[in-house]
C-alpha cells in the first residue's frame, strides 16, 4: 500500500485502491482529517424560513402584478367543440384570455379531467374567479377509463388512440424460472397493489414573470432552474439568454417541478402581452393533477430452496401513469435470485399523467418484493431478516442489516399475529437500492473580498437537501474557516451551472465544484498576499481561520484586507476527471426495519418506529443528511397507510381533491425516527459525496407492511394499509384456519 | 369565493333577524369550513352573519354558549367531570389551530363531509337528481351504512353524539323568540334539495347547549375510529352514557357518528340493556342491536363491524369504570 492510495470503505472493511491520489486536492476518503465536513450544522437559511423571510414564489410581489388561472374540463374524455371567451373578455377587470384549443387539434382532444382548455389574466383573483365562471366550452362527452381494470376491458374507450396497453419487452428467461419454480423447495404465488400517489407539494406549482422589453425575469417552483429556462425559452421562442430563472426557496419538488409546465409558459404570454408581471399558482386540486407515482398491480411467483436460497422470481406488472407512462417497476431486484423474468406494462387511462415521483418505479416494486421475501421466509420456516442476509450479494447493506436489526431490536420479533391482546405488535425490514448519480458539469464560484467576505454561487436549487448548507461547508473546509459566516447565492440561472435536483443528484455533483472552487480561491488569496508579505507561498495554508505556513501569523481578516485588488475569485468545474475515481461499490445501499401496532378489532395500526440505515457516502452535514432521511421516512409511512388518489369511475374526477380526503402523515401519526447515515468512503469522486434523497424513500412501505403482517399473521397486499383491508385480511386468515 | 357582505350583531335576535331580512345569508362562528365552502363555491352566500360578537349567554357551568371553543370545553374540569363523552370528543377533534377558534355551534351545525357533495359532483342535497354516491362502484369507504332519503352521506360532528348520549338540548333563537330542541331531535333526515342537516329554520340560530348533570352523564364515553390522528374524520364513533345502579343499568344513552346522514340515535341497543346487568351477554347483545338493520355499500361492510366493536369497547370501558 502507497502512501498516495485511498482508503476507501467504512468502519470494518476498508480497503486500499489506487487512485489519483496524489496532490493537493486529493480526494477524501478514510485516512482524511477533516475540520467542517461532518459536523452538524443548521441549515444557512433556517432562521429566514421560520421567521417567514424567505421569499418563495408567490411571495413574489409587485404592485402591478396580476394573476391567471387556467379553465380546465371537468369532462374526463370529450372532444372540445368552442371555447366562448366573449363573456369573460368584456369582465372589468380582464386582461388577457387565451384559447388553446384555437390552433391545436391535441388540445380540442380531452383526455383526463382537469385538462387545460384555456387561460385567463385579470388584476385581482376576485375578478379571475367570476371570470371562469363565464367562460362557456361545448364538450362532446365520451367514455372514459379511469382504472386499469376498465382501461383493460374489450370495449374499453381508447385513451390515446392506439390501444390502453404498451407493453414493454418481457425481460428474463421464462422457461428457465419456471424450471426452477419446479425444483424449489416452496412456491409462493401473490399479488400485490399499489395505489396513485400525488406528489402533493405543500407548495404548489407556479410561476411569476416580469418583462422587461425583451428580457424576461421567472420566479419559479422548480427543482430545475436551468431546465425551466431551456424549456421556457422554447416554448415562448426566445433566446435563453433573455431569460432568467431565480427560485430562491422551494416548498417541494419530489420529481415533478422539472421544467417550465404549460401554464408558466401562458402566464409568461400573458404577462408579455399587458406589460405586467404576473403570477399563475395552482390551488390544491389542480396541484393533484400536476404529477404523480403511478399505481401498480404486480403478480409475483417466487420460489425458494429449503436453505433458503432464492430461486426463481416471475413477475408480471400493470400499472397505470394516465395519459403517460413510466408505470413499471423495480421487482424483482436488489436480492441475488437464480433466475428472473418479468413482464411490465403501462396502461393508459383517462387521467392526468404521471411524473417522476422520488425514486421512481423504486418504493412499489420494493413494497412486492419485499412482501414476497416475508412470504417466501414463512413458506420454509426461516427468519426473514436471515433470508435477506443470505441472498444480498451486496458489502456494505450486508453490514447495515446489522446495523439496523440491533437498533430496532429484532431479537424481540414474535411468531407473525403472535402478541397477546387485540394491540399487537410487529417487527419488519426492507431494502433499497440507488446509483451513485453524481454527473460532471456544474460549476461553483467563490469570491472573497478585501473586507474579508466569502461569497459562494451556483445557479440550482434547494430542493430540501440543504445546498447553501452544503455549498458553506464544503468551501469552509478549504478555506479553514467557520461555514456559518460563508454567504450562500443560489437559484438563479445567473450564477454558473447547477444540474436539475433528480436522480438526487444535486449534492454528489456540485460537491466536487465546491471543494475546487474553495481550494482554488485560497490559492488566488494566498497568491495575492504574498508579494506583500514579501515571501513565495510555498507550504502556506488557511487553517482554523488563520494564516499557517507563512512568517508572519494573521487571521484570514487580516489576510484578506493584505489584498491589492478589490476581491478574488476562484471557480470550480467539477470536470470529468473528478467523476472517474476508483469505486468502492458501484450501488447506494440502504435498509429499514419498522415496529407497528395494530388494533386488530378496529384495523387501525399505528408505526411506533422506523430505523433507517442509509448509505450516502461522505455525509457532509449529519444533521441535514437525518432530515433527508426523516423526510423520505414520513412520505413512506403516509404512502404506506394514508396516501391514495380516488378517481370516480362514473365521473372520472377526483373526489379527493383536497388535503383533507387526500390525507397526509400528520404530527401524531409520525412514529420515532432513528436515521442512521451510514458513512461509506466510496471514492465516486474527490469528496466521495453521493446520492441521498431518493433511497430511504424506497423501502418504508414494505418495513410498515411486513410489521403488519408479523403483528397480525395475516397479509395486507393493497396500499394504503387501512383499517378495511386490516380486518379484511383478518377475516380471510380466521377463515383459513 | 363570490363577493359577500358581513354584519356583526350584537345579539342572537340580532343575528336571527339579519338572516330573515336576506333569505341567501349564512351564519358564520369561526368559519374554519364555511370560508373553504365559499372558495369552492359549494356554498355562495350573499351575506355572512358572524356570530362571534354576540356576548356570551348567562349560564352556569352547564349551560354552554354556541361559540364557546372546543378547545374551552376540553379546558373544563367540570365538563371532564360530569360530561367525560363530551369532554373527550372536543378534545380529540381536528386539530389544536382549529380546536381553538372552533366552535360547538359551528361544530353541531357542519356541513355534510361527504367528498361528492363537496367536490362538484351531482348531489341530492344540492338539488341534483342523483347521489354520486349511490353510482355503481362509487367509493364509499367513509359514507354512511345506515341511508337515509336517498342520501348516503356521513354525519360528521363528532360532538352530536357525545351530546346526545348526555342529553343535551340546543337553546335555538329566531327573530321572535327562542325554542328548546333536544339534540337528539335536532337533526333532519335529508331532503331533495336541503343541504342543511338541522331541524333549524333559514333565520333561527343555536344561542346556547344546555346540559344537566347526572350518574349517567357522568358516566358516559366517546370513542371513535379515525385512520388518521391528525386531523381527520371519524370511520365511525360511538357516545354511550349508562346509569348503573345496584348492579342493573337503569338508564342508557347511546349515539352513533358517522354512520348515517345524521348522528344516530342507538335506540335498541339501548332497549338491550336497560334493566339488566352490564356484562359481556348485555354487552354483546347491546352491540348487535346497534348494528342491526345497516345497509352497507360493497365498500362499507367494515363500518358495521366497527361499530359493533366500538360500541362493545365503550360499554366494557363504562362498566370497568363503575366497578373501581
Amino acid at each position: 500500500m502507497s502512501g498516495d492510495d485511498l482508503i476507501l470503505g467504512f468502519e470494518g472493511q476498508e480497503t486500499s485502491h489506487k487512485g489519483r491520489a496524489a496532490g493537493a486536492m486529493r480526494p477524501w476518503d478514510r485516512s482524511s482529517k477533516l475540520a467542517v465536513v461532518c459536523q452538524e450544522r443548521p441549515r444557512h437559511e433556517a432562521p429566514a424560513k421560520v421567521t417567514g423571510k424567505a421569499r418563495y414564489t408567490s411571495d413574489v410581489r409587485f404592485e402591478d402584478l396580476i394573476y391567471a388561472r387556467l379553465v380546465r374540463s371537468p369532462h374526463a374524455a370529450a372532444q372540445v367543440k368552442s371555447v366562448d371567451l366573449g363573456a369573460a373578455k368584456k369582465l372589468a377587470g380582464v386582461l388577457y384570455t387565451e384559447d388553446f384549443t384555437k390552433d391545436a387539434r391535441w388540445a380540442r382532444r380531452i383526455r383526463y379531467a382537469g385538462q387545460p382548455v384555456a387561460g385567463i389574466a385579470a388584476i385581482n383573483r376576485h375578478v379571475l374567479e367570476d371570470a371562469l365562471a363565464l367562460v362557456k366550452v361545448e364538450y362532446e362527452v365520451q367514455p372514459h377509463a379511469v382504472s386499469v381494470e376498465a382501461a383493460l376491458k374489450p370495449d374499453a374507450p381508447k385513451v390515446l388512440g392506439r390501444g390502453n396497453v404498451r407493453g414493454g419487452r418481457p425481460r428474463g428467461d421464462l422457461k428457465r424460472v419456471q424450471a426452477l419454480h419446479a425444483g424449489a423447495a416452496k412456491v409462493v404465488h401473490a399479488e400485490y397493489r399499489t395505489q396513485v400517489q400525488t406528489h402533493s407539494c405543500l407548495e404548489s406549482h407556479g410561476s411569476v414573470a416580469k418583462w422587461k422589453g425583451d428580457k424576461l425575469t421567472v420566479w419559479a417552483s422548480t427543482q430545475g432552474t436551468f431546465a425551466v429556462k431551456r424549456s421556457l425559452a422554447r416554448s415562448l421562442r426566445i433566446r435563453p439568454a433573455d431569460l432568467t430563472v431565480i427560485c430562491e426557496h422551494m416548498g417541494g419538488g419530489f420529481g415533478s417541478k422539472f421544467g417550465a409546465d404549460l401554464w408558466d409558459a401562458f402566464n409568461a404570454r400573458a404577462a408579455k402581452a399587458t406589460k405586467r408581471p404576473c403570477q399563475l399558482m395552482l390551488d390544491r386540486a389542480e396541484e393533484h393533477l400536476a404529477g404523480n407515482r403511478p399505481d401498480s398491480i404486480q403478480d409475483c411467483r417466487f420460489s425458494v430452496s429449503k436453505e433458503g436460497v432464492l430461486q426463481g422470481a416471475e413477475v408480471r406488472v400493470s400499472g397505470t401513469g394516465g395519459v403517460g407512462g413510466g408505470a413499471g417497476v423495480t421487482n424483482p431486484s436488489i436480492y441475488r435470485f437464480a433466475g428472473t423474468y418479468s413482464d411490465q406494462r403501462d396502461v393508459f387511462t383517462h387521467a392526468s399523467r404521471a411524473r417522476a415521483f422520488r425514486a421512481p418505479r423504486h418504493p412499489q416494486g420494493v413494497f412486492a418484493l419485499e412482501g414476497m421475501l416475508d412470504e417466501l421466509a414463512a413458506a420454509i420456516g426461516m427468519d426473514p431478516l436471515e433470508l435477506r442476509q443470505k441472498n444480498d450479494p451486496h458489502v456494505v447493506r450486508q453490514a447495515q442489516w446489522k446495523v439496523g436489526a440491533k437498533a430496532i431490536g429484532w431479537e424481540r420479533r414474535k411468531p407473525d399475529g403472535a402478541s397477546k391482546g387485540p394491540l399487537k405488535r410487529g417487527l419488519g425490514c426492507a431494502a433499497a437500492r440507488w446509483r451513485h448519480n453524481g454527473r460532471p458539469g456544474c460549476g461553483v464560484a467563490v469570491r472573497i473580498g478585501r473586507d474579508g467576505s466569502v461569497v459562494v454561487r451556483n445557479g440550482s436549487q434547494d430542493i430540501g437537501t440543504g445546498t447553501r448548507t452544503l455549498l458553506a461547508v464544503l468551501v469552509a473546509e478549504e478555506l479553514g474557516l467557520d461555514p456559518a459566516r460563508i454567504q450562500v447565492e443560489i437559484g438563479n440561472t445567473k450564477d454558473p451551472y447547477g444540474h436539475p435536483s433528480g436522480g438526487s443528484t444535486t449534492s454528489p455533483s456540485i460537491a466536487p465544484p465546491a471543494r475546487e472552487a474553495g481550494y482554488q480561491a485560497k490559492v488566488a488569496l494566498l497568491k495575492a498576499i504574498a508579494p506583500v508579505l514579501g515571501a513565495e507561498p510555498k507550504g502556506w495554508d488557511l487553517k482554523g481561520g488563520r494564516l499557517t505556513g507563512a512568517p508572519k501569523d494573521l487571521s484570514f481578516e487580516k489576510c484578506c484586507a493584505l489584498m491589492q485588488v478589490d476581491a478574488v475569485e476562484a471557480s470550480g468545474r467539477g470536470d470529468r476527471e473528478d467523476f472517474r475515481l476508483p469505486r468502492f461499490a458501484s450501488e447506494v445501499a440502504g435498509c429499514q426495519f419498522a415496529e407497528v401496532e395494530v388494533d386488530v378489532e378496529l384495523g387501525t395500526v399505528r408505526v411506533l418506529k422506523v430505523v433507517a440505515v442509509q448509505d450516502c457516502g461522505l455525509v457532509v452535514n449529519p444533521l441535514t443528511a437525518r432530515s433527508q432521511i426523516n423526510g423520505a421516512v414520513i412520505q413512506g409511512v403516509s404512502y404506506a397507510l394514508l396516501e391514495e388518489r380516488v378517481l370516480d369511475p362514473t365521473s372520472g374526477r377526483q373526489v379527493n381533491a383536497d388535503l383533507l380526503g387526500y390525507k397526509i402523515l400528520g404530527a401524531l401519526d409520525t412514529p420515532e425516527i432513528v436515521s442512521i447515515p451510514f458513512s461509506v468512503a466510496n471514492g465516486i469522486t474527490s469528496t466521495g459525496v453521493s446520492s441521498l434523497g431518493e433511497p430511504p424513500a424506497i423501502p418504508t412501505a414494505a418495513a410498515v407492511a411486513n410489521a403488519v403482517a408479523n403483528a397480525i399473521g395475516a397479509r395486507v397486499r393493497s396500499l394504503p394499509i387501512t383499517p378495511d383491508k386490516v380486518l379484511a385480511a383478518l377475516e380471510r386468515g380466521a377463515k383459513k384456519k | 369565493m363570490r363577493a359577500f357582505s358581513y354584519t356583526s350583531p350584537k345579539s342572537w335576535q340580532g343575528a336571527a333577524k339579519a338572516l330573515r331580512d336576506s333569505p341567501m345569508a349564512l351564519p358564520k362562528a369561526a368559519g374554519t369550513d364555511l370560508l373553504d365552502l365559499m372558495k369552492e363555491r359549494v356554498l355562495e352566500p350573499t351575506e355572512l352573519v358572524n356570530v362571534l360578537r354576540v356576548p356570551h349567554a348567562k349560564g352556569g357551568p352547564d349551560t354552554l354558549p354556541a361559540t364557546m371553543t372546543l378547545a374551552g370545553i376540553a379546558a373544563s374540569p367540570h365538563l371532564r367531570e360530569h360530561y367525560p363523552a363530551l369532554f373527550t370528543a372536543a378534545a380529540d377533534a381536528a386539530t389544536p389551530q382549529v380546536r381553538n377558534v372552533g366552535t360547538l355551534g359551528g361544530n353541531i351545525c357542519q356541513l355534510s363531509r361527504c367528498a361528492y357533495l363537496r367536490s362538484g359532483h351531482p348531489c341530492l342535497k344540492l338539488g341534483d337528481e342523483t347521489c354520486s354516491a349511490g353510482q355503481p362502484d362509487a367509493h364509499t369507504r367513509f359514507h354512511a351504512i345506515f341511508p337515509s332519503g336517498g342520501c348516503l352521506s356521513a354525519h360528521a360532528s363528532n360532538l352530536a353524539p357525545a351530546l346526545i348520549a348526555v342529553g343535551a338540548v340546543a337553546v335555538v333563537v329566531g327573530p321572535k323568540g327562542q325554542r328548546e330542541v333536544p339534540l337528539d331531535a335536532f337533526y333532519a333526515k335529508p331532503e331533495s334539495g336541503q343541504v342543511a342537516d338541522t331541524v333549524l329554520a333559514q333565520d333561527e340560530l343555536v344561542a346556547s347547549v344546555q346540559l344537566k348533570p347526572s350518574a349517567l352523564t357522568r358516566n358516559s364515553v366517546y370513542l371513535e375510529v379515525r385512520e388518521r390522528q391528525s386531523f381527520d374524520f371519524a370511520l365511525v364513533s360511538v357516545a354511550a352514557a349508562v346509569h348503573l345502579e345496584d348492579g342493573k343499568v337503569k338508564a342508557a344513552r347511546i349515539a352513533l357518528g358517522a354512520v348515517a346522514p345524521t348522528p344516530r340515535r342507538a335506540k335498541a341497543a339501548e332497549k338491550a340493556l336497560i334493566g339488566k346487568a352490564l356484562n359481556a351477554d348485555t354487552i354483546r347483545a347491546a352491540a348487535s342491536a346497534a348494528r342491526a338493520g345497516a345497509k352497507p355499500t360493497t365498500r362499507n361492510t367494515h363500518k358495521v363491524i366497527l361499530v359493533e366493536r366500538l360500541l362493545t369497547r365503550a360499554l366494557q370501558r363504562l362498566a370497568g369504570e363503575k366497578k373501581q
